[in-house]
């Protein structure tokens, strides 16, 4: 926690940022060099799906991140509303449009996948709706951080709202549990381990290493945006009260 | 090397293209917002100066 609150201060945290970005840039490519490698030439077709297994390797990494991306949107919204931690909404505003680009990149391929495997590119059954709900509320989060100017009150109304929409992270999670779906039910994250052959779990896991790697340099990227144009606002309103008085 | 994953490569090369598209258009969104808001900044502190 106190590691959390010296991250308060802007200077500490692009301090953190200069020392981390290259070192992560350089594991995201090692990262994204591997598991494609091992998702189109080491890893084996499936013996029911044969070679479009392949596009599991794209698809639930970018699953992954969506959930995992508005977890921990949830989490900042917590600090924002209880601690007003001062880079939590920015940590928020950051994640929100990376978010968005997962969920739509596990929409697209689930749809690329799902009309050769199921015959059809969509089907409004709890998976895929649930997905689609967690797209629309990523869009509708990006709108009201753009509808408000004031950060402060921004961060707020956003954070209420991103509490509100985490009740769809268990429905996502649960849905092919808890009604009976086209889509298959967990294979790697379900109680009694993976069902999946290590074979084809090792370059899941290190696509899913590659995308987690991807979404940290452009999360602190994007923080580091948000605060110089934080101060940059502060700037304008300082020349124009000065030419004003 | 497509021809090797079969009758449906179309679909896979399909996916990965649209992850190189999204990611790509991700990564450029934010190096393109990064720049500009160093530019903005240095602008305004050289006026300030």
């Amino acid at each position: 926690m106190e590691r959390l609150l010296a991250l308060a201060n802007p200077a500490r945290f692009n301090a953190l940022v200069d020392r981390l970005f290259w070192p992560l840039v350089g594991a995201t490519v090692l990262a994204f060099g591997y598991g494609l490698y091992g998702a189109f030439f080491t890893a084996p077709p499936d013996y029911q799906q044969g070679e479009t297994i392949r596009i599991m390797y794209i698809h639930v990494p970018a699953a992954w991140l969506a959930m995992f991306v508005y977890a921990g949107m949830c989490a900042s919204a917590f600090g924002t509303l209880v601690f007003r931690h001062p880079m939590a909404d920015v940590a928020q505003k950051a994640a929100a449009p990376l978010g968005a680009g997962f969920t739509l990149l596990c929409l697209v391929t689930g749809s690329f996948w799902g009309r050769p495997m199921w015959g059809t590119w969509w089907e409004w059954d709890a998976r895929l709706t649930s997905v689609l709900i967690l797209f629309l509320i990523y869009l509708g989060i990006i709108a009201l951080w753009r509808a408000v100017d004031e950060p402060g009150r921004a961060g707020r109304a956003v954070s209420i709202l991103t509490l509100v929409g985490g009740v769809n992270l268990p429905i996502i999670k649960f849905s092919v549990d808890w009604w009976y779906t086209l889509h298959q039910p967990a294979s790697v994250f379900r109680m009694g381990g993976p069902t999946i052959h290590p074979a084809m779990l090792t370059p899941l896991f290190v696509m899913g290493l590659a995308f987690l790697l991807l979404y940290l340099v452009l999360l602190i990227t994007r923080m580091r945006t948000e605060l110089m144009e934080r101060r940059a606002e502060r700037l304008t309103i300082l020349a124009a009260s000065r030419q004003g008085g | 090397m497509l021809a090797a994953f079969g009758a449906h490569s179309g679909y896979i090369l399909a996916s990965y293209a649209a992850g190189i598209l999204i990611l790509g258009w991700m990564i450029l969104r934010t190096w393109r917002g990064h720049r500009a808001a160093q530019a903005r900044l240095a602008r305004l502190e050289s006026h300030k100066q």
